[in-house]
C-alpha cells in the first residue's frame, strides 16, 4: 500500500479528481478551520488540518511521512517545494544563462561560479518583477560580500557585457581585472557599447548620488570601448568639482578602463 | 501516485521533525531526540538550523536546506 492509500485509509475518504499535492497545514485558514481536511479541486491539492487531528491520527500521519522518505521519496516545506519546482523548470529553460555559466566555468573559482549560477536565477526572477530580497539574502549568507557583489554585477549584465568581451580580447587582462571586479564592486557602474552619452552621464550621476546617500565612500566605473572611455573621462573632468569626488585610475589600457571615484 | 508531492506549512516544522524523532537544541540546530549531541546533516554535510529546514529526502534522512544555493544544487541532481 502506497503512502497516499494509507492517508486515504486514515481519513476514510475517496478522491475522484487528480491531485498534485497533499499539504499539512495549520487551521489559520478560515476555509479549513473546522475540518480535518479540505479538497481544493481548483489547485488539485488536499489540505490536512494538523491542529484538528486527534493524537492517533497525528501518529498515523507521522508514520506516513516516515514511510514516504524511507521508500525513496521526499517531504518538503511548501515554500521550499515552490522554489525547488521553479529551479527544476529553470534548469530546463535556462538557455543564455547556461552559456554564461559554461563560458566562465573553467576560468572562475568554483565558489564564484556557484554564486553566479544562483545570481542568474535571481536575475531572471528580478526581470519578472518578483520580490528577490530573500534570494539575494541567501546568496549573501552563503558567499558573503563577494557573493553579494557577484549578484549585483550579474543583475546589471556585467558578466556577459563586460567580462566576456574582456576575456575574449585578452585573458591576461581578464585575470588582472577579475579579482578587483568581484571583490570590490560594492557599487559599480559599467559602461558598455549599447549606452549613449546621455545614458552614461545620467547613470554616473545617479550612482554617485546613491553611493553618497548610502554612505559608500567609493564607486567603480568600468568602461569598454574607446568612445566610452572618452565620454567617461570628459564627464569626470567636467563634474569633478561639482559633484565632489576624487578619481584614481586602477587599470587602463587600450579599450578598457577601470576607475575608482573616492567620494 | 508518487507524483503527488507531500508538503507541510513552515509553521509545522517542529511537528514534522518530531515525526522523525528529531528536535532542536538551544542554538536552534536540529538534533536527534534520543541523542541531542548528534546533529543532523544537510546534503553538503552542514548542520541545519530550524529556520533553514526545508525538508527531508530519501536515503538515510538527508536534510534539505531551504536556501537558494542549496536548492540550486538539489535541482541539478
Amino acid at each position: 500500500m502506497g503512502w497516499f492509500d494509507k492517508l486515504k485509509a486514515i481519513f476514510n475518504f475517496e478522491i475522484n479528481c487528480p491531485l498534485i499535492n497533499v499539504n499539512i497545514t495549520r487551521n489559520s485558514d478560515n476555509k479549513i478551520k473546522d475540518k480535518e481536511y479540505l479538497l481544493d479541486k481548483d489547485n488539485k491539492r488536499l489540505l490536512i488540518n494538523y491542529d484538528k487531528l486527534d493524537e492517533e491520527k497525528k501518529r498515523e500521519l507521522g508514520k506516513i511521512f516516515k514511510d514516504k522518505v524511507e521508500s525513496g521519496g521526499e517531504i518538503l516545506e511548501s515554500n521550499t517545494l515552490v522554489l525547488l519546482n521553479e529551479l527544476y523548470e529553470y534548469q530546463k529553460t535556462r538557455g543564455e544563462d547556461k552559456k554564461i555559466i559554461d563560458f566562465f566555468s573553467s576560468i572562475m573559482p568554483k565558489e564564484d561560479i556557484e554564486a553566479l549560477d544562483s545570481s542568474l536565477f535571481l536575475r531572471k526572477k528580478f526581470n519578472e518583477e518578483k520580490d528577490v530580497r530573500n534570494l539575494k539574502d541567501d546568496i549573501r549568507k552563503r558567499f558573503g560580500d563577494r557573493g553579494n557583489n557577484i549578484a549585483n554585477l550579474c543583475t546589471a549584465g556585467y558578466f556577459e557585457k563586460f567580462l566576456i568581451p574582456i576575456y575574449n580580447s585578452s585573458k591576461e587582462d581578464f585575470e588582472r581585472i577579475y579579482e578587483v571586479v568581484v571583490s570590490k564592486s560594492a557599487m559599480a557602474i559599467f559602461v558598455h557599447n549599447q549606452m549613449d552619452e546621455e545614458e552614461i552621464t545620467n547613470e554616473l550621476k545617479r550612482k554617485i548620488d546613491l553611493s553618497k546617500k548610502y554612505g559608500l565612500d567609493f564607486i567603480h566605473i568600468h568602461g569598454i570601448g574607446e568612445k566610452n572611455i572618452k565620454i567617461i573621462k570628459n564627464w569626470i573632468d567636467e563634474n569633478k568639482d561639482l559633484l565632489d569626488f576624487f578619481n584614481k585610475d586602477i587599470f587602463e589600457k587600450k579599450g578598457i578602463i577601470i576607475l575608482e571615484l573616492l567620494l | 501516485m508518487e507524483s503527488i508531492s507531500l508538503t507541510f506549512d513552515s509553521s509545522l516544522k517542529k511537528e514534522i521533525l518530531g515525526f522523525f524523532d528529531k528536535e532542536i537544541n538551544d542554538e536552534n540546530i536540529i538534533v536527534e531526540k534520543n541523542n541531542p549531541q548528534q546533529q543532523v546533516l544537510s546534503v553538503d554535510g552542514q548542520e541545519v538550523k530550524i529556520e533553514e529546514f526545508g525538508g527531508i529526502r530519501k536515503g538515510s534522512e538527508v536534510f534539505i536546506k531551504n536556501d537558494l544555493v542549496s536548492l540550486m544544487r538539489l535541482s541539478k541532481q
